[in-house]
């Protein structure tokens, strides 16, 4: 039990009785725990912004130099708490906001209280409640011991989600749940996109996860989940590579793809040019689309290599080429010597992308279907390049089916090592059609989790539109850029797959705990 | 001789108390009552007021009757106190006091507080009295809470003792050892004190006063080597003793009343002026072969304190302590505001 002192600069100000819960043992609660103030006429919800411990009779340090054990007695400790009010079970109509008088009794607050005064609905993914002190991590509990539990917002996906953490923190795992309960949960079934960037991390979310982790295994069952892989997963893959089947991936599922260059918006051609000025990789579509436009005409086939060849000649022509942009208008420009020779050696190096007769071409409707996710695989050489080109090449067609009302279904993207596939420095004009996406998301539903391991990596022009932030084990100075009130020691200390967040809707919640994905995580991952 | 009882052999009908406990004096509220009908006003900022029996001193016509041990020094063994410690029924007292000086007279709360040693934590049990004392016949006339008082200094003194020995001698569990702040013997409480120690004395409570800060010269007036070299017994004490060390045991007694005597030796725990530690004869008598046990636990009970500015009895502390925090707990200032106690702004600015 609590019982409150007062309040000091707007928190509430609470100290540990010597009555504690049954069967527990008195200790030091931890932050971001919710206590319920129970007056006569209401009940009060607190969250714990700070506990540490206090000893009322402040023993002198005397005795530890003179080899004499203290009093017991002296050796109480209590814990001291502050607390910011929450929310209250029963609003006033006055206009007023009820007192917390001093001596109340506070007590951990119910999973019941907790929803009442987060508003939480059951729809979103469930995670936990967690907390982290003194390197500790744990699942906040209520006064029985039981888990405390919190669905994240459906809405929050469509506001945009960064995910950031160092490898092995959990960022992978919590990337894997979140997409699983797009694909199964959210209301009418959604369809995920995911780029898989290294090793076979999500290759295998068709199969279901295995851990022995005694703690792993009792989340899943307050949760009321069982391990499970998804029914309509698809992995595609570029035709100049293969995924080794010794790492226990169906190939079954899996698809080799090419690029046809017959479909290609020119747009996506940005994709191949990661690390060039933004001004010098905003010519190579215009010139590919004024290239385009004569076969297109005349209706004859052109292929990437043909392209390529052209592109060859303009260094004939003083690297002077006839663009095209997107409104039709035809301008000449001509390239630095520099901008040539790199964006001549990146198209050299994507041909073998391009217009492979023995593998498929993915479309939109393979990706745009409920309860499926798809995972192009681009770990290996030069899959980078394979995934930016395909990647811009979908965004922009996903947009334009949702636009035109073609699709309903809500699209969860979720791109891994973001980075990779757009430049850190790149502007909101440079990121194009995903800039456009965090714009409009909300209306179209689609939803982006950008995922890399320091923030520092997200391109410029997205820091304003992700509006939920997951920070596994960071390093600080990264998550306090963006805005994440936390200690070193809590953000180093923070175990696998617990996060310090600031989630759209969700204000109150500041540490939250991931459990296991049902799907593709397996003992020696963990 | 009985021996000093150890917490393992208790019975389970101890009455060691399970739970801490604030006591109201049953005149409480009703004084409270009185001064509001009778339109008393008090300041709203009492002074903190030191019972301080330790100025009474000793009487001149007192005699130092001998040595109870052989004149010397003995070694305390800290060591051996803190097992006593672990396995004593160890209790304390000690109070703090508001005095609050109007114009209609004089109001005093006090806090008595009571400590045990209980086994994981200390167990606090206070009570809170509240008097006031008028020189006015007419304003006393009729109540049985507005007290008249010639000297409301000494009367407050008397109640005070009272209700002290009545805390005490309730509860306080038998077979324990008491710390009492204060002389045992000191002005007009000596006979309650004595009282007291004896009603303790048959439940096989010890009661162990403790002084700090005395002037007497009791031995160095009555020991001839002494006698006009130092200022006071602490000035001899802190001499001739060294840390961790206690003189012989002294027994005076009152020359007029042969009751009041007591047994005494100066304890040095630290290299700052020594401390009294005070029994009365009976409790001495009852004890005397294990008496060196309660020097070691005070001993150990000093370095727990660990104040070297101001020693003291760590369980004396630490009933200080709840003492002052009852205090402040009721909030008394505002319950005399809510009554209409206290003056208003105009009140204290124009001085009634």
């Amino acid at each position: 039990m609590y019982v409150v002192l007062g309040e000091e600069k707007g928190r509430i100000k609470l100290v540990s009785t010597s009555k504690i819960e049954e069967g527990s043992l008195p200790g030091i609660l931890p932050k971001g725990s919710f206590l319920t103030v129970e007056t006569e006429t209401n009940k009060h919800i607190l969250r714990v912004d700070e506990s540490s411990q206090n000893e009322p009779y402040s023993p002198a340090p005397m005795l530890a130099d003179m080899d004499l054990a203290p009093l017991k007695q002296d050796q109480k400790c209590q814990n001291i708490i502050y607390a910011y009010r929450i929310g209250e079970i029963k609003e006033r109509t006055d206009g007023k906001i009820d007192y917390i008088p001093p001596q109340s009794l506070a007590r951990r607050s119910t999973q019941d209280e907790i929803d009442s005064v987060l508003n939480l609905t059951s729809k979103g993914p469930t995670v936990f409640l967690a907390t982290v002190y003194a390197g500790k991590n744990q699942l906040l509990q209520d006064e029985k011991g039981h888990a405390i539990k919190v669905s994240l917002p459906d809405e929050m996906f469509y506001h945009q989600v960064l995910v950031c953490g160092k490898t092995g923190s959990g960022k992978t795992v919590a990337l894997k749940y979140l997409s699983q309960y797009f694909v199964e949960k959210l209301s009418g079934l959604g369809a995920v996109l995911a780029v898989n960037v290294k090793d076979v991390d999500l290759l295998k979310m068709d199969k279901p996860s295995v851990t022995r982790n005694v703690k792993l295994l009792k989340e899943w069952a307050d949760l009321g989940e069982s391990p499970h892989g998804i029914d309509n997963f698809t992995v595609y893959y570029p035709a100049n590579s293969r995924i080794d089947p010794g790492q226990g991936v169906n190939m079954k599922i899996c698809r080799r793809i090419t690029i046809n260059v017959q479909q290609l918006d020119p747009e996506a051609l940005a994709g191949l040019l990661v690390g060039i000025t933004d001004i010098g990789a905003q010519h190579l579509p215009n010139i590919f689309r004024c290239w385009q436009q004569d076969p297109r005409r005349m209706g004859t086939e052109f292929t990437f290599r043909g392209f390529v060849e052209y592109f060859e000649r303009g260094r004939r022509n003083n690297y002077t080429f006839e663009s095209m942009n997107a409104r039709g208008d035809r301008i000449p420009v001509t390239l630095a010597w520099g901008t040539f020779e790199s964006i001549m050696r990146n198209l050299q190096s994507a041909m073998e992308f391009f217009d492979n007769e023995d593998a498929e071409t993915i479309n939109v409707k393979d990706i745009l279907v409920r309860g499926k996710m798809s995972v192009i695989n681009v770990a290996g050489e030069k899959g980078f390049q394979f995934g930016a080109v395909i990647l811009r090449h979908l965004l922009k067609r996903i947009v334009a089916e949702k636009q035109t009302g073609n699709f309903d279904v809500p699209i969860l993207i979720v791109i891994d090592e973001v980075h990779q596939f757009y430049d850190t420095t790149s502007s909101r004009e440079a990121l194009g059609i995903l800039d456009t996406i965090s714009r409009t998301g909300r209306n179209k539903k689609i939803a982006v989790v950008f995922s890399s391991q320091t923030p520092t990596d997200m391109p410029r022009g997205l820091f304003g539109v992700v509006n939920t932030k997951l920070f596994f084990k960071s390093d600080r100075g990264l998550a306090k850029d963006y805005g994440i009130q936390v200690t070193a020691e809590e953000i180093q200390s923070l175990g696998k797959g617990y996060a310090i967040v600031d989630v759209q809707g969700l204000p109150q919640v500041r540490v939250l705990k991931f459990p296991l994905a049902l799907a593709g995580v397996f003992d020696e991952e963990q | 001789m009985p021996k000093l009882t150890r917490l393992s052999q208790h019975s389970t009908e101890t009455s060691e108390p399970k739970t801490s406990r604030l006591l109201f004096h049953p005149s409480f509220n009703d004084t409270l009552s009185e001064l509001k009908k009778r339109k008393i006003i008090l300041p709203s900022n009492p002074v903190d007021q030191e019972i301080d029996f330790n100025k009474y001193g000793y009487p001149q016509e007192g005699a130092l009757i001998s040595y109870v041990e052989d004149f010397g020094k003995f070694k305390l063994d800290s060591k051996k106190g803190e097992s006593l410690s672990k396995s004593l029924l160890i209790c304390a007292y000690d109070e703090s006091i508001n005095k609050f000086e109007g114009l209609q007279g004089t109001a005093f709360l006090t806090s008595h507080s009571l400590i045990i040693h209980g086994l994981e934590d200390y167990i606090p049990v206070n009570l809170l009295t509240f008097y006031f004392y008028t020189r006015s016949l007419l304003l006393s006339q009729g109540s049985n809470y507005i007290k008249y008082s010639e000297e409301p200094e000494a009367d407050s003194n008397r109640d005070y003792i009272l209700d002290r020995k009545r805390l005490v001698v309730e509860n306080v569990p038998e077979n324990s050892v008491i710390f009492i702040d204060g002389p045992l013997i000191g002005g007009n409480m000596a006979t309650a004190t004595i009282d007291m120690n004896k009603e303790l004395s048959t439940r096989g409570i010890i009661p162990i006063c403790f002084v700090k800060n005395s002037n007497s010269n009791m031995v160095t007036d009555n020991i001839a080597p002494l006698k006009g070299k130092f200022n006071s017994d602490m000035h001899w004490a802190y001499s001739y003793l060294r840390v961790g060390e206690r003189t012989n045991l002294f027994r005076y007694t009152d020359g007029v009343n042969p009751n009041f005597t007591k047994i005494f030796c100066y304890i040095k725990a630290f290299d700052v002026s020594p401390q009294r530690i005070e029994f009365d004869l009976t409790t001495y008598r009852k004890y005397s072969s294990n008496i060196d046990d309660l020097f070691d636990l005070s001993y150990y009970l000093l370095l727990a304190q660990g104040n070297l500015m101001n020693p003291q009895i760590r369980s004396i502390a630490v009933a200080e302590k709840f003492a002052r925090a009852t205090l402040k707990l009721i909030n008394f200032e505002q319950m005399m505001k809510e009554l209409g106690i206290t003056p208003t702004m105009n009140q204290e600015r124009f001085a009634w």
